[in-house]
């Protein structure tokens, strides 16, 4: 697929989107707590790469350099936005049940994924993203340092403060 | 369970969700739009080209450029839409091109040039008698000079042949651009006969105001053969607005079995010495260390050069500043000054101003984005395809002639982002000091001193002879002291620049040999023209060690014979964390910011 698009083939990144979309979505809306907001960047990502398909050449993994445009975008949309999702620690709000799993357990589900959601919004942009891309993306910490351009110190330090909060807020709750 | 797995599955198992039907939809509508503009584009260049191979015929003058670099090193793909006709050049074991270039008012300039992808050999002949022959395998380079009957060996100029391509690949993809994009271009393809050969001719006319007609009109006129689609001929012709004649180019080409394989079949003398210019493994070694070291530089920032100048008096005072934004390959550069009828003699109301700026890139940046006090020199944006450059009339502090407008935007597949100020290289052009395009009194050589010793720094020499130093008269610079920390990632922390009186160079160098005299007499008096220093440095946050600030120390020579000290410093503001403007790459935004 990679080679298929170098060369400039444009179906090439129909089927890249196909197989990474979900992916991607999920990355960004992890990131921005908005769907619409992320899907904003994940289709950012993908209106550059068809402006830039003549010049751009993807030599490294495929993956994780859509992983790293989309962390990019969505760094780049979370700053420009004037207002950004609050969550509340304190939020008892819980959804209504819409999966087919048995209500307690689709209730329990919701709820875990929404004080998940809240948590990681507590954290500071820097920190939720390296923790993301660590946990849900699989990136090592050089990659991570790279696409951030900043030292791979810096980058476990912030997963180091991300991890810490994280699991103080969830501590009792999920963890 | 590790505390850390049970974050892993936490997040693993609710963070997953699916793209929408909505976003399914806009991407699709952006990729089908993406293939119509393909086919469009196609459909235009088949109008007026037949076969791939006919691209030849208009790329034809850069094919010997663009292959002297594919054939150097294989890991660049020749990126201007030329892979399948360098492949057809590649089967031709000779190319052989006879130019003629000329400017209004300047001599026609001949030449004759040889390619060949099978030997990786170039060889140039020129009007003057001087030829030169180049074997990329080897590394080696030969150039004859008929005045003093010497040859001199040195390494291929790489960084020359790149440049070389770059600005080719340039001039290819405008005319591409230019033949897709502009309705006001007239093309026309006929079939003629030329020496007694079927050739297909197309002619292109750029009208004035095209991007490509920015000096008035242009006429480009390609043939190639009807039978092999091997270009034959290439010429362009520039004419001013009033139709005047500015310049031309006109080259005929052929593919001869042999051609030239060492420099005395291009007529050289085999009496001609040779003089090896190239040098030491060793040095060579540190070269290359150097330029390693740059490839780890950041690649996105935002900085800002302060530019200081000493008064006699021992003032200081910050005239000029130059920003930077940089993203990997895109750049956006701006250099602002003082204007001259807020300061005039007016010191210590700039120093007042300047005491404001403060010492973060953050307070300075926003002092120097004030536009009360300032104005633009000139700027210039690369947004990864396109560079736009802007040049102002201003009046500037110091007297400067102020220069017409002139906005221009041309596409530059390769421009690579400005060097803040030759900083990793104590403000001097370092490709100039190590620059393989050596003449023939050039020659770099490792020495120790004293003031390596004490620093621990790598110290290489250049001596020269070159008569066209800028700031003596009846004196050449004779030599050049470069010291390198290899602790600091290489970084040039000094250059010294020596200064030697005609008549005592003469007693140095050996006209008739052509070379330095073996035991020069370490009585003759020099001069210590020029010091560049990097006196303080700091490091990124990653770690890159980069000069904070450089002091230029300078001797120049006054009308009245008396020597004068004078002394600069640039202060640079780096920062690889703060994350740039949204639009700072838009050509739009660029526009509106310098209205």
């Amino acid at each position: 697929m990679m080679i298929r698009f170098n060369r400039g083939d444009t179906h090439a990144l129909r089927d890249i989107y196909t197989l990474y979309k979900n992916e991607l979505v999920s990355l960004a809306r992890a990131l921005l707590h908005d769907k619409t907001i992320a899907e904003d960047a994940v289709h950012d990502v993908f209106a550059k790469l068809i402006a830039k398909q003549e010049t751009l050449k993807i030599t490294s993994n495929l993956r994780s350099y859509l992983l790293t445009a989309v962390a990019n975008a969505a760094r780049r949309r979370y700053r420009s936005d004037k207002g950004h999702p609050e969550l509340s620690l304190d939020a008892a709000n819980v959804p209504e049940i819409e999966s087919n799993n048995p209500p307690q357990s689709a209730a329990i589900s919701d709820e875990q994924k929404q004080l998940l959601e809240i948590a990681l919004a507590a954290l500071p942009y820097e920190q939720r993203e390296v923790v993301l891309l660590r946990h849900f993306s699989d990136l090592k910490f050089k990659t991570i340092a790279s696409m951030q351009n900043i030292s791979i110190n810096t980058v476990m330090g912030r997963y180091r403060y991300g991890l810490d909060k994280l699991r103080s807020l969830l501590n009792g709750e999920l963890l | 369970m590790r505390p850390t797995d049970k974050i892993d599955k936490l997040i693993k198992n609710n963070l997953k969700t699916s793209a929408s039907p909505q976003l399914d939809s806009r991407i699709d509508a952006l990729i089908s739009n993406a293939e119509k503009t393909q086919t469009q584009t196609s459909n235009i260049w088949r109008t007026i080209m037949k076969t791939k191979t006919a691209r030849l015929a208009i790329a034809a003058v850069l094919l010997i450029a663009v292959l002297s670099l594919t054939i150097m090193d294989k890991t660049v793909s020749p990126a201007y839409a030329l892979e399948q006709s360098l492949e057809a050049m590649k089967n031709e074991t000779w190319m052989h091109m006879v130019p003629y270039s000329q400017m209004k008012g300047a001599e026609t300039v001949f030449g004759e040039n040889w390619f060949s992808a099978t030997h990786g050999i170039e060889a140039i002949k020129r009007g003057d008698g001087s030829c030169g022959i180049s074997y990329f395998d080897k590394d080696e380079s030969y150039s004859y000079d008929p005045a003093t009957e010497t040859i001199t060996l040195s390494l291929v100029n790489k960084a020359n042949i790149i440049s070389r391509t770059n600005s080719y690949g340039d001039l290819f993809n405008n005319i591409i651009d230019t033949l897709n994009e502009h309705a006001g271009t007239e093309i026309t393809k006929t079939a003629e006969v030329q020496n007694g050969k079927n050739v297909i001719a197309i002619e292109v006319k750029v009208p004035k105001g095209d991007p490509l007609g920015s000096i008035g009109t242009e006429h480009w006129l390609f043939t190639m053969d009807e039978d092999s689609y091997l270009p034959t001929r290439m010429k362009l012709q520039g004419y001013d607005e009033d139709g005047e004649f500015v310049e031309v180019f006109d080259a005929a080409f052929d593919y001869p079995n042999n051609g030239p394989m060492d420099i005395y079949e291009l007529g050289v003398p085999k009496t001609a010495k040779i003089i090896d210019k190239r040098p030491t493994m060793e040095v060579q070694t540190i070269i290359t260390n150097y330029h390693v070291a740059r490839e780890n530089d950041p690649q996105r920032y935002t900085a800002l050069v302060l530019y200081t100048r000493s008064n006699a008096d021992g003032s200081e005072v910050a005239d000029e500043a130059t920003i930077y934004y940089v993203d990997g390959n895109k750049f956006r550069r701006e250099q602002l000054s003082i204007k001259s009828d807020t300061v005039t003699s007016q010191r210590k109301a700039r120093l007042g101003l300047e005491t404001k700026m403060g010492d973060s890139l953050e307070s300075i940046l926003e002092w120097w984005t004030n536009r009360e006090h300032l104005s633009h020199r000139n700027a210039e944006m690369y947004d990864g395809e396109y560079k736009y450059q802007v040049h102002r009339n201003l009046n500037v502090t110091g007297g400067f002639k102020s220069r017409k407008e002139k906005n221009t935007k041309t596409r530059n597949r390769n421009s690579k982002p400005p060097n803040l100020h030759n900083m990793y290289t104590a403000g001097a052009q370092f490709m100039q000091f190590i620059s393989n395009d050596v003449t023939k009194e050039q020659k770099i050589t490792l020495i120790e001193n004293d003031y390596s010793r004490q620093n621990g720094l790598i110290c290489l020499q250049r001596i020269e002879a070159d008569r066209r130093y800028p700031f003596m008269r009846n004196g050449r610079r004779y030599k050049r002291l470069c010291y390198i920390d290899p602790g600091k990632d290489y970084i040039c922390r000094r250059i010294e620049e020596y200064f030697i009186q005609d008549e005592l160079w003469k007693k140095m160098y050996n006209d008739a040999d052509n070379c330095m005299i073996k035991n020069p007499d370490p009585t003759l008096e020099y001069t210590m023209l020029q010091i560049r220093e990097s006196t303080r440095l700091s490091q990124t946050e990653d770690d890159r060690w980069y000069p904070k600030k450089i002091e230029t120390r300078t001797t120049t020579q006054r009308d009245n014979g008396i020597l004068q000290n004078s002394t600069a410093t640039w202060t640079i503001y780096l920062d690889t964390q703060r994350q740039l403007p949204e639009d700072i790459f838009d050509s739009d935004a660029f526009s509106k910011y310098l209205e």
